[in-house]
């Protein structure tokens, strides 16, 4: 197992490798000079000279790149062309809101969507399970943005009992800052539950069908201890990869939540690095989400192996 | 001659599409499916404004007989603009679909048929794609690209290359062993002939599955960069872009966020109970 969670490591590094390459050449090597885009059309030719050594785009491609490596492996993603201000601490100052916004989204997805996905596990093709069905698929059609308008409309301009958005730290006034999450997390989190529901519906169903939940049953346990000792557990195990593989959505999903209920995170600054056309700060933001979902993908993985010893890897 | 692909698979097609009649949920997805495209294709012919006929007069109307669903801050019919927010949802999803179902498709077989090297290196490229959220590659590719219909498209069609890749290239590993692959190989069929002939045709199944499903994920794509003002400009009527524009007076005209979300919501919860039905349709193992 030690040798698969190194081989998994490995493969991993390498894919954050190939995504730092991937987010270079193509700022570097599509049509558009980053530093005419970056100027508009009015710059003067000396201008655009400046900017263009300022960033190093001067230097022949490979020693770009070679630098643009070495600068990321030191976490030096350059300064920010509109703020001044360097990349990294930018994103520092962006990720105590941004990380409190996808955890919280995680967990009430999760507290919403286990109780009905075991339940219509249970009740399967009976009205309530088709009823939770729809329910899924409708969360997982409605786009975050919509959601995220409809919540305002409802919670905020009609019953008046949420904010409409601004940011208020956790750190500094938790229940505030806690209430002013309420709706960003939820518009954040459904699709997620609705992808959950889902699975925790598939896996019980799995799980149910098998023998030793039989074997339980006929030692004579009670319903309660079958289902959520023997079953539950065992039907975790898909869950967790689906979880895993939604946390990318999830990150994404930052980027148009934050816009919309004025949260000053990650994503923001992403989205307005690119209407800026801020080329540093897209380049970094893009790389750390990336490499996010990267790590998340990798724990994932092991988690996976912990919960399910009969898998064997070589 | 003997090459000819299994008797089984014409069979298979028939079970598959009656197990899908039998399924009314995704039978309404697919109904739903059609009258969006249809709306698409002869809607904007049918509405009696024009998407971008402003009338001072008219700003701000709520939904009545003359306008079902109101009007924008330029007294625009939204209505006519949802029917027309349909046709570019239709058109982005449809062409970027067909082209990441043929990019991913092509590299999945050739991955799949030949392993080795070339599988090494196409699905390292494929686990780069991945590594991306996909609004954040499209948003990427957006920034560097400029914003166009077209740009649009491609972008979408590269976010989703990797799922049609993969289901491909799964689906050929087990092919490639079948006995009527191999007799073809004996017979000295070209490889090529072997790809397109025999294991194409018997891949194609899951592949239209995920299709659907893509369709749906695209005219998501597209909405979301429409909406964060990087997809479709204005005075085109996107569904995403109208959400943006409709932000601004939500307490005022709460109509015109209602409508064109609701237009996406329909569309993809569509499209995703009918990508269901038909995975059930073509797979029964796969069915809960």
């Amino acid at each position: 197992m030690k040798a698969y969670i190194a081989q998994r490591l490995l493969a991993s590094i390498f894919v954050v490798f190939m995504v730092a390459t991937a987010v270079f050449f193509i700022m570097r090597v599509l049509p558009g000079d980053p530093a005419a885009v970056m100027l508009s059309t009015e710059a003067t030719p000396e201008t655009l000279a400046t900017l263009r050594r300022q960033l190093g785009l001067d230097l022949p491609i490979h020693v770009q790149y070679w630098d643009w490596l070495i600068a990321v492996t030191l976490l030096d993603f350059g300064e920010s062309i509109i703020l001044n201000e360097d990349v990294l601490s930018l994103m520092l100052q962006r990720l105590p809101v941004t990380i409190p916004l996808a955890i919280l989204a995680m967990t009430v997805a999760t507290l919403i969507a286990i109780p009905p996905g075991v339940a219509s596990a249970l009740r399967r093709n009976t009205k309530s399970d088709i009823a939770i069905s729809l329910g899924a698929f409708g969360g997982l059609s409605i786009p975050d943005f919509w959601l995220s308008i409809l919540l305002i409309l409802v919670f905020s301009l009609y019953l008046d009992l949420l904010p409409p958005g601004g940011y208020v730290s956790i750190f500094d006034d938790p229940g505030e800052g806690l209430k002013r999450l309420i709706l960003p997390s939820v518009a954040l989190g459904a699709s997620y539950a609705a992808a959950l529901t889902r699975m925790v519906r598939s896996g019980m169903l799995e799980v149910l069908g098998q023998d030793y939940i039989r074997t339980a049953r006929s030692k004579g346990l009670t319903e309660r201890v079958v289902i959520w000792r023997h079953a539950f557990k065992n039907a975790l195990i898909p869950v967790v990869t689906v979880m895993g593989i939604q946390i990318g959505v999830l990150l994404g999903g930052t980027v148009v939540i934050e816009e919309i209920f004025s949260l000053p995170g990650l994503g923001s600054l992403l989205l307005n690095g690119v209407h800026r056309r801020d080329f540093p700060v897209v380049q970094a933001c893009v790389l750390i989400i990336a490499v996010m979902f990267s790590v998340a993908n990798l724990v994932t993985d092991i988690v996976y192996i912990y919960l399910n010893p009969r898998i064997h890897y070589v | 001659m003997t090459t000819e692909p299994p008797p089984s698979a014409r069979g298979q097609l028939r079970d598959a599409f009656r197990a899908f009649r039998r399924n009314h949920l995704a039978a309404f997805g697919g109904l739903v499916v059609a009258s969006i495209i249809l709306l698409a294709a002869v809607g904007p012919h049918l509405m009696p404004y024009e998407y971008d006929a402003m009338s001072a007069r008219e700003r701000f109307s709520p939904p009545s007989w003359r306008h079902p669903m109101g009007t924008d801050q330029y007294g625009r019919d939204t209505a006519t603009r949802v029917t027309y927010g349909a046709r570019i949802s239709v058109q982005v999803g449809l062409i970027s679909i067909s082209i990441a179902l043929t990019i991913g498709s092509l590299l999945g077989l050739i991955s799949g048929y030949f392993g080795g090297t070339i599988d090494g290196v196409i699905m390292r490229g494929v686990d780069v794609i991945l590594a991306f959220p996909a609004v954040l590659l499209a948003l990427l590719f957006m920034v560097t690209l400029g914003t166009s219909l077209t740009n649009v498209i491609w972008a979408i069609a590269v976010v989703r290359i990797p799922g049609f890749a993969r289901v491909a290239r799964s689906s050929t590993l087990a092919i490639r062993e079948e006995e009527y692959v191999q007799a073809a190989k004996a017979i000295g069929a070209r490889d090529l002939r072997v790809i397109l002939r025999h294991v194409l045709p018997n891949a194609l199944p899951p592949l239209i599955v995920m299709g659907s499903i893509s369709l749906a994920i695209a005219i998501l794509v597209e909405a979301t960069l429409s909406f964060l003002g990087l997809g479709t400009q204005p005075p085109t009527p996107s569904w995403g872009r109208m959400l943006n524009e409709a932000r601004g007076f939500m307490q005022l005209a709460p109509w015109m966020a209602i409508f064109p979300g609701f237009a996406i919501a329909l569309t993809v919860f569509a499209l995703n109970v009918f990508g269901d039905g038909l995975r059930d349709a073509v797979d029964p193992r796969l069915k809960h």
